[in-house]
């Protein structure tokens, strides 16, 4: 007997599906929304990775709360990519990489999925430097702390299906919720914080190379190519249907609202540096010092937060990778699957862990040459990924009517492309040709 | 309990089945609300018979010109990367 007659031999309408009934309108509103949340939350928190954090306390360090006002400006861009994202997962079930293969034919699909592997790749060495960093000014050996990272981060996706594995993803997430507490020790001037928030301004001294530098940085730290191929693959595999997207949005927005508040509560903190003249190296380094002045609970605080980051940062960006390449090969690839039944999943999301924290480990590599290639690289592949999510969007064989953007989503959409593309060359232009923009603002 | 086939979709052999779920479905109690993984499956928009998009012309463009961008980008990232390494020979030790 086949798979299917057996299913639906075995189908009643009343134990088919496990549920609750609830009569209440609001409450089974927010139990569907629970349900369903989790991929919103989790792929924009997993953006406030390590190289996040770096950027935003380092923003915070050399400009006070001036570049608040850029994070409250990006929520919307973030939110419009994502829910195109949203929109064709639930429509299609599949993910990103395999509609790009079936659409564009295999030279873009190649391309594409060389694109996001050699980025995230990059992206995961840098997560695993952070962690080396942060374990290593709480006076843990790197050599101890790296491996017991990586073996945390394969146990979590081989320790028992999606929902396991969500779960303690969003308890992550959560745990970001610190960066609040500590945005309120260092004892920040509210009143310049809503100001610098609410308003958007040059900071004092110009704009300078390095003003324009760390606004791409921000930019390109708050939107990034992974994330279009790991919340569309986290919504096919968590199987989420048309009557969730509702909910999915939500959970889209609310997860990037929450975001930026992290962030911004990251900036404040580097603000501390600022105000008590502290000079910022890296995140470690700064949360060492600062500690000095405002206790053992920020400089600890913000050491463990870069860990989680970085965490957080790793697991999203390993499984955008694998969810793609399983895709792409055809393999089975769903965190429901046991690690028999998807065997080259796992295994490629095993791999690219261990291969960048043994990278990490390795004495002597060129860390500072991989971090600049990820920033540009990420730059020069986010337009692109962008610009295939919006033919994507615009398929009328693969969304139909109904699903494809509207007249205004494109109009945003497009916007946002020239945007990124303009931002994506300045960074580059930046990075390759260093000489290129004055290095000092006016005197 | 729903289960998977080797593409992660579910084991539903073709629109007949999926229209006795839909009537399984519309049998439910309408304030019912069910995980996502348990719920039966539903009817996606149909892509597995899709050929590549033809491309129209604004789109040809697009993409012809985003090849272009990319690969002269990626040249130039090789080139710095080598003389950040010093393969050029004027960044000294």
């Amino acid at each position: 007997m086949s798979d299917e007659a057996t299913y639906f031999e075995n189908v009643r309408p009343v134990d088919s599906v496990r549920g609750r009934v609830i009569r209440t309108r609001w409450l089974r509103h927010l139990i569907a929304f629970l349900l369903v949340a989790g991929p919103g939350l989790i792929v924009m928190e997993a953006d406030n990775d390590a190289g996040a954090v770096s950027t935003y306390v380092q923003a915070g360090a050399q400009y006070g709360t001036h570049l608040l006002w850029i994070m409250l400006l990006l929520l919307p861009i973030t939110y419009f990519v994502q829910e195109m994202v949203v929109r064709l997962g639930i429509a299609t079930g599949q993910g990103h990489a395999a509609m790009i293969y079936r659409r564009f034919g295999k030279w873009w699909g190649r391309f594409s999925l060389f694109d996001l592997l050699l980025v995230n790749f990059l992206t995961l060495v840098t997560e695993f430097a952070a962690i080396a960093l942060a374990v290593d000014h709480m006076g843990v050996s790197p050599y101890f702390g790296v491996p017991l990272a990586a073996t945390g981060l394969i146990l979590l996706v081989l320790s028992g299906g999606y929902l396991r594995w969500e779960r303690i993803t969003i308890c992550l997430c959560l745990l970001d919720l610190t960066w609040l507490v500590l945005a309120l020790f260092v004892h920040p001037q509210m009143h310049r914080v809503i100001h610098d928030t609410l308003i958007p301004h040059v900071p004092p001294g110009g704009i300078t190379a390095e003003l324009a530098f760390l606004v791409v940085g921000i930019v390109g730290t708050t939107i990034a190519p992974w994330q279009l191929f790991f919340q569309q693959s986290c919504v096919a595999d968590k199987r989420l249907r048309f009557k969730d997207l509702k909910w999915a949005r939500l959970d889209t927005f609310l997860g990037g609202v929450f975001t930026v508040i992290v962030g911004g509560c990251m900036m404040i903190a580097g603000n501390a540096a600022k105000v008590h003249s502290l000079e910022f190296l890296d995140p470690a380094k700064l949360a060492v010092d600062i500690g000095g002045i405002f206790g053992p609970f920020v400089k600890y605080g913000i050491l463990f937060l870069m860990i989680n980051a970085a965490v957080l940062g790793t697991t999203a960006v390993s499984l955008a990778s694998s969810w793609a390449y399983g895709e792409v090969r055809g393999w089975p690839h769903s965190l429901q699957l046991p690690l028999k039944e998807a065997p080259g999943f796992y295994l490629v999301y095993i791999f690219c862990i261990l291969a960048a924290a043994g990278l990490v480990l390795i004495p002597n590599a060129p860390l500072q040459l991989i971090i600049l290639s990820v920033q540009v690289l990420a730059g020069l592949v986010l337009p692109s990924a962008i610009i295939f999510l919006q033919l994507l969007l615009n398929d009328r064989e693969v969304l139909g009517e109904e699903w494809m953007n509207k007249r205004w989503n494109n109009i945003i959409n497009w916007t946002i492309v020239i945007l990124l593309f303009a931002l994506s060359l300045l960074l580059a232009a930046q990075v390759m040709l260093p000489g290129l923009f004055p290095t000092s603002g006016p005197s | 309990m729903v289960r998977l086939n080797r593409n992660n979709k579910p084991r539903i052999g073709n629109m007949a089945d999926y229209e006795k779920l839909t009537a399984l479905r519309k049998s439910f109690d309408p304030d019912l609300v069910v995980h996502p993984l348990d719920d039966l499956p539903e009817k996606k928009r149909e892509t597995d018979h899709l050929a590549p998009m033809k491309m129209t012309l604004s789109v040809r463009i697009s993409l012809v010109t985003l090849r272009a961008y990319l690969i002269l980008m990626g040249f130039m990232l090789v080139y710095h990367v080598l003389d950040i390494a010093g393969l050029f020979g004027h960044r000294g030790g």
